[in-house]
């Protein structure tokens, strides 16, 4: 029992970790120069709610942070 | 407006399918949408990666977009043009594009012939969504008879069936059975895709996690 406690805590742990190392990647995306270059939004509501406010398509790039 | 969407795999991430969702493949991609989300152009391996490429395209949105709205304003053609639009993107389902066929009333040959692949591509589809959920129904009458293929390229196929037909009936419980079973089978029918099985899967997984949440 002390092991099956053991062995799923450190399954919850390694799961939390991976969660992690996702969270730091996407915080290192968001941080990328190319972003900086040009108004560049990143929440697609506010996208959304800025185009229907000044009657502009949304211009849309998608790129990925949990691979490289 | 310049939008960038990342694809992070975090848990609960909201939008994190967003690429899929307007028929993206791969990254980099590049869409152009209208401000309720709705797909108006876009820009995959398809084009080429270049000033002009990208202008063609984000003019394409604009002009789609443009038509649109005359569409919605009672101009037939513009909506004609719309509707080919939205089939081409696959953002129809069958019944919603058969409605606006409808709306659209009596068309030329020529544009019926444009239009009539586009609505059977959504109809062959649908019976092949309900000849797989049919199918599935039938494997798993079998499972619950206790008769599980021993041959591993046939049980990789038996709880690939399966899988349709739980997600059908919203069964994340047998759904993620299944998913274990066809993993497990695949696994041993085919050892050379070892290194590759999470990516295989992992649309599956994603799916697994909406029935879970209690999403369609």
């Amino acid at each position: 029992m002390k092991t099956l406690s053991l062995a799923a805590a450190l399954a919850i742990c390694g799961i939390a970790s991976a969660q992690d190392s996702l969270e730091a990647r996407r915080d290192s995306k968001l941080a990328s120069e190319f972003l900086k270059k040009a108004p560049w939004m990143t929440d697609y509501d506010k996208a959304r709610e800025e185009s229907k406010k000044s009657n502009k398509p949304i211009l849309a790039y998608f790129s990925r942070s949990f691979a490289p | 407006m310049l939008f960038c969407h990342v694809t992070t795999h975090i848990d609960g991430a909201p939008y994190d399918e967003l690429l899929t969702e307007k028929g993206g493949g791969g990254w980099p991609f590049v869409a152009v949408l209208d401000a309720d989300g709705t797909l108006l152009a876009r820009h995959g391996y398809d084009r080429p990666f270049t000033v002009a490429g990208y202008t063609q395209t984000i003019e394409e949105g604009i002009e789609l977009r443009a038509k649109r709205r005359k569409g919605e304003n009672y101009d037939k053609a513009a909506a004609y043009d719309w509707l080919l639009a939205q089939l081409s993107f696959g953002s129809l389902k069958l019944d919603e594009a058969k409605k606006k066929v409808t709306a659209l009333g009596k068309l030329t040959p020529e544009k019926q012939a444009a239009l009539d692949p586009l609505i059977a591509n959504l109809e062959v589809a649908l019976i092949e969504k309900e000849q797989a959920v049919a199918l599935g129904k039938k494997f798993f009458d079998l499972k619950k008879a206790g008769k599980i293929p021993s041959d591993d390229g046939t049980r990789s196929r038996f709880w690939d069936a399966i899988l349709d037909y739980a997600e059908d009936q919203k069964d994340a419980a047998l759904y993620e059975e299944a998913l274990k079973g066809s993993r497990e089978a695949m696994e041993k029918a085919q050892p050379d895709l070892a290194e590759f099985m999470d990516r295989l899967f992992e649309g599956k997984e994603r799916t697994l996690k909406k029935l879970k949440a209690g999403g369609k």
